[in-house]
């Protein structure tokens, strides 16, 4: 059965539907405190926008689209690098043997932080080499 | 005495190009040179107001298909030029 194609405008529309229905069911889940509805939700759901992807005849992304990713990438990272940093450090610095939540949330943040920024190194050096 | 960034400065110029006239002597819409081209709408928008200098590949791209040279569509002008 040959399936017809799809224009950006209605992919986009799909897009954003199913984007939704996922933020929908992952949030009744912690609701009502069910953990296995999100993973069968985030996999049906990344599955279901890569077969709609496939549909679509026209330019969905092109340089532009690549370079302002890049740009918006790169931003967020610093953004959350440098946020989950100062509060990590700060949490750890304030709290008390009595708190011994916020040191957990401080260092959590201050490890992701960290991981992100060596994530990042190993990917820079990674497109380094190729290009 | 010019500091380092007002010399850098000077010396920053601006990518211009001639897209919509050669879109318009062609008798091209921005969707049709945008299909064309394998690019979207907005990006074709972007270069003709530019502000968004394209890859040289897709310069190229945009040459070949007027069969004209890079020069005819791109300049670079720096500051200097333009005083």
């Amino acid at each position: 059965m040959e399936v017809p194609m799809m224009s950006r405008r209605w992919f986009r529309i799909c897009g954003a539907a199913i984007t939704v229905a996922m933020i929908a069911l992952i949030g009744w889940s912690i609701a009502t405190e069910n953990a296995v509805v999100p993973i069968p939700t985030v996999l049906g759901g990344i599955v279901l926008l890569y077969l709609l992807r496939r549909q679509v005849k026209d330019v969905v992304e092109d340089e532009r689209n690549y370079r302002i990713s890049e740009k918006a990438s790169r931003s967020a990272i610093q953004v959350f690098a440098l946020i989950a940093a100062i509060t990590g450090i700060t949490l750890t610095a304030v709290s008390t043997e009595d708190s011994s939540l916020s040191r957990e949330v401080g260092l959590t943040l201050a490890f992701c932080a960290c991981g992100l920024l060596v994530l990042y190194m190993i990917s820079y050096a990674y497109h380094s080499r190729k290009s | 005495m010019p500091t380092i960034v007002e010399k850098v400065r000077k010396h920053l110029g601006k990518m211009k190009n001639k897209l919509k006239v050669y879109r318009a002597m062609h008798d091209l819409t921005q969707d049709a040179l945008a299909q064309k081209l394998g690019i979207t709408r907005q990006t074709v928008l972007s270069i003709e107001k530019e502000k968004y200098d394209p890859s040289l590949e897709l310069a190229f791209k945009i040459a070949n298909l007027f069969n004209v040279t890079i020069e005819d569509i791109f300049s670079y002008r720096t500051n200097r030029d333009n005083t």
